[in-house]
């Protein structure tokens, strides 16, 4: 359920001042960059997606050492203090739809938290989705937004906002033929994105779990785990302890598609080819997590698609299993 | 960096003809740098490049390398393999930036306890010229 | 360019049960790709497509089917022939088993390329030849816009081969040490600084690994937790390491085909250290990977007048 927002349209002038006097704070995905590159000063920080910032790829979780008698551990406190996160709509919704219900749901991970909460967020609207995009088909769209966010569509020679927060000081009414012309954008933007997927894939695409389409589709990938670092929403992470009598516990980013994944203490492995980790991977984006937390945990951003050494595409085996889905659904 | 830094070097010494020249070297009461930290290992061939790789890793400022002498192998041609190994990866580090000296190598064998005190000097001397190693020292800090 | 001919003699390979199935390249989901794929029926040979955007490195397909019984027919450029030669040497593959179509290539194109000098480019307006391209009626030379690691390709014809098709070339003349040439004139701190950059946007994936058909150990030495050699974290020193360690095991079997560079997300010069490891061995032993199936590996042998000044 989502409140009336406030709208607004901000002066280039009046942009250029605010965020010159905040651009160390602000930190503006590769994405947004190549869109609206020229609406930000350089010395801002890029970042590949909000998980760089927010789950970053290596920390360190706490020191240890031995005293003689006892261990000692101590944990790393980290300090977030407040910036802001441009970004596409499919990188935003990553964030709040995606890793924020993992991290900030029972328990609580600290340290996401404490960088989260100093986040603020700013969508910038896609005017032009890319071919490779399909937001809209896993329940996102170009112009995607949340009243947990700041929401942006640059023209000309101002702004249009949407949400809150201070930038609204200094902003000036919206006319009703500007209101008209961002729903044109909208709608022009929308019209080349395939549409929805149906609301019964996730429970459907369990059925699918044993069948012969995944040795075909899952032949060609190399499982090398590029997909997975650069999905903005792909959360998985490995703990491991370096060192003996003093030493670190090191958090880092892991991949389904990495052979040890799921390799047990037995030295069984439930995923031992190449078939199941790429089963599991479109699984849990499409089917065990909609149906836990009432999402994808895919946002169509198409960067795996883009990125693929081999050109292995998401949207091909959603494709696939869909007509499969619906030839046999009574 | 401090005047008195010492460099802490690991020295993989071969058992059979290295490891008992630096052993003769203590025998006949040679004083050299006490900068070195000895690994025995049963061949200089046995050395992996992942070995070195990992000394620098692990904050070691400088790496030596001994063995037999060509044709003196315990192993009959071990040092032949490690000849070529270490050439090949002396070039590699050297290609990538990391300092000539901070990887050495030496036949030294069982009966050269004078020349391994040398040798250790050389070492020492050179590293030190270089300061601390920075270039491969691990780290855990991810920056954005 | 003989896109019919590959066909054709797949799907007599397929009829005549000469071959269990064929890996070759097909269509890719986006413009200006291809994709590898596994026919195994003559009717699907029509999938098949040969063109200069079919990249990966489809040795590294022969994997998977080292202990079944099935003999496969392979598509191979010259890198890949290469590749597979290596690979029968080292006895992961038996060379009855794999019948190599050699394709003697006419060089990958970089899509960043066309895109960076072109402009928004579209696949039905281009009109590929062997060395040149039209697009808006004028005839353009494809070699500033191949990959960097065809560019500097010695040998674009398969050294071993069932049969080949298509027409022998020439390599494009710019070697591999000409290409190494700028870094190596460098400085140390200017050589450093080049790899610092490079590597800092390294993120630890892997595709560079595991797209290279030459990294086939069950248990790679990045992943491994006794010893831990690496940590899971991609700072600079652990990147380093990792890529070193690479360049060295692939030392002396590296065939410089460049799906490693060709597979980085982050499009990291990252085949230049292998390259440079297979320099270091032909100019000092007169060995290059993947030529001959009789000639010993370099680490494998020795001679008594290797270069040795470097130790004291």
């Amino acid at each position: 359920m989502r409140k009336a927002m406030n709208e607004g349209l901000i002066a280039k002038e009046k942009w250029w001042e605010w965020v010159e006097d905040k651009k160390d704070r602000v930190f503006l995905t590769e994405r947004a960059k190549s869109r609206y590159g020229k609406w930000f000063p350089p010395e801002v920080k890029i970042v590949k997606s909000g998980k760089e910032i927010l789950l970053p790829p290596g920390e360190e979780v706490y020191r240890y050492f031995w005293t003689g008698e006892k261990w000692r551990i101590k944990e790393r406190e980290i300090s977030a203090s407040p910036a802001f996160l441009f970004s596409l709509p499919c990188e935003a919704r990553a964030i709040i739809e995606v890793t924020d219900k993992i991290f900030l749901n029972n328990p609580i991970d600290k340290n996401y938290w404490l960088r989260r909460k100093s986040l603020s967020l700013g969508i910038m609207a896609c005017l032009q989705p890319e071919p490779t995009c399909f937001c809209s088909s896993v329940g996102g769209g170009p112009f995607w937004r949340d009243e947990g966010a700041l929401f942006l569509v640059p023209r000309e020679d101002d702004i249009y906002i949407q949400g809150e927060g201070e930038l609204f000081s200094f902003s000036e009414e919206v006319e009703e033929k500007i209101k008209e012309e961002i729903q044109a954008l909208q709608k022009k933007a929308e019209s080349v994105l395939p549409s929805l997927l149906p609301s019964y894939f996730p429970q459907e695409l369990y059925r699918y779990f044993e069948d012969e389409e995944w040795n075909e589709l899952s032949w060609h990938c190399i499982n090398c785990g590029a997909c997975t670092f650069l999905c903005p929403t792909c959360y998985c992470f490995d703990l491991n302890v370096e060192g003996k009598l003093k030493g670190f516990q090191l958090r880092s980013w892991d991949s389904c598609m990495f052979p040890k994944f799921t390799l047990h203490a037995s030295f069984h492995n439930p995923r031992p080819t190449g078939k199941e980790r790429v089963r599991q991977r479109v699984m849990h984006k499409f089917s065990y997590f909609p149906e836990r937390e009432g999402n994808f945990a895919c946002v169509g951003c198409g960067v795996c698609v883009e990125k693929c050494p081999v050109n292995w595409d998401i949207r091909e085996a959603i494709e696939r299993m869909v007509e499969k889905i619906d030839r046999f659904r009574t | 960096m401090k005047n008195n830094w010492e460099p802490k070097i690991v020295a993989f010494l071969c058992h059979w003809c290295s490891y008992a020249g630096a052993d003769l070297a203590g025998i006949s009461r040679i004083q050299y740098p006490p900068n070195i930290r000895v690994i025995r290992v049963p061949c200089s061939g046995a050395v992996n490049p992942l070995y070195i790789l990992k000394a620098l890793r692990e904050g070691a400022d400088g790496v030596l390398v001994s063995g037999c002498h060509p044709g003196d192998c315990h192993y009959l041609s071990g040092n032949y393999f490690a000849r070529r190994k270490f050439f090949i990866l002396h070039e590699l580090l050297q290609w990538v930036g990391i300092e000539k000296d901070r990887v050495q190598f030496s036949w030294v064998s069982a009966s050269e306890g004078q020349k391994f005190s040398q040798v250790v000097e050389e070492t020492v001397e050179k590293v030190k010229k270089l300061g601390p190693a920075k270039k491969l020292v691990k780290e855990f800090t991810f920056h954005v | 360019m003989f896109e019919k001919e590959i066909r054709r003699k797949s799907e007599e390979l397929l009829e005549t049960k000469t071959v269990d199935m064929v890996i070759g390249y097909t269509s890719g989901s986006l413009p200006f790709q291809a994709r590898p794929v596994l026919i195994s029926s003559p009717e699907d040979t029509e999938q098949l497509v040969w063109n200069h955007f079919s990249s990966p490195n489809l040795a590294r397909y022969l994997l998977p089917y080292r202990d079944s019984s099935k003999k496969i027919a392979l598509l191979a450029k010259g890198c890949d022939a290469r590749a597979v030669m290596v690979l029968i040497q080292e006895k992961q593959f038996p060379r009855e088993r794999v019948h190599i179509i050699g394709l003697p290539c006419p060089g990958m194109i970089s899509k960043t390329k066309l895109e960076k000098e072109l402009g928004e480019i579209k696949e039905e307006d281009f009109s590929f030849e062997k060395d040149t391209f039209l697009w808006q009626g004028k005839k353009w030379e494809i070699f500033p816009f191949l990959e960097d690691t065809c560019s500097r390709c010695r040998y674009p014809n398969p050294p071993l081969y069932d049969e080949l098709i298509g027409e022998k070339r020439e390599p494009w003349g710019s070697s591999s040490t000409d290409y190494l040439e700028k870094i190596n004139g460098q400085s140390e701190e200017e050589r450093w600084q080049f790899w610092e950059e490079e590597l800092s946007r390294c993120i630890r994936c892997y595709a560079c690994r595991n797209a290279c058909p030459l990294c086939y150990c069950k248990e790679c030495f990045a992943e491994s937790d006794l010893p831990r050699w690496v940590s899971g974290v991609p700072t600079l020193s652990d990147n380093l390491f990792f890529h070193l360690g690479r360049s060295m095991h692939l030392a002396g079997r590296c065939v410089e085909c460049g799906a490693c560079e060709r597979a980085c997300p982050e499009e990291i010069k990252i085949g230049l250290l292998p390259l440079k490891v297979e320099m270091i061995i032909k100019n000092n032993f007169s060995f290059e990977a993947g030529l001959s199936l009789e000639e010993d590996a370099p680490l494998l042998t020795y001679r008594e007048t290797d270069p040795g000044e470097f130790i004291k």
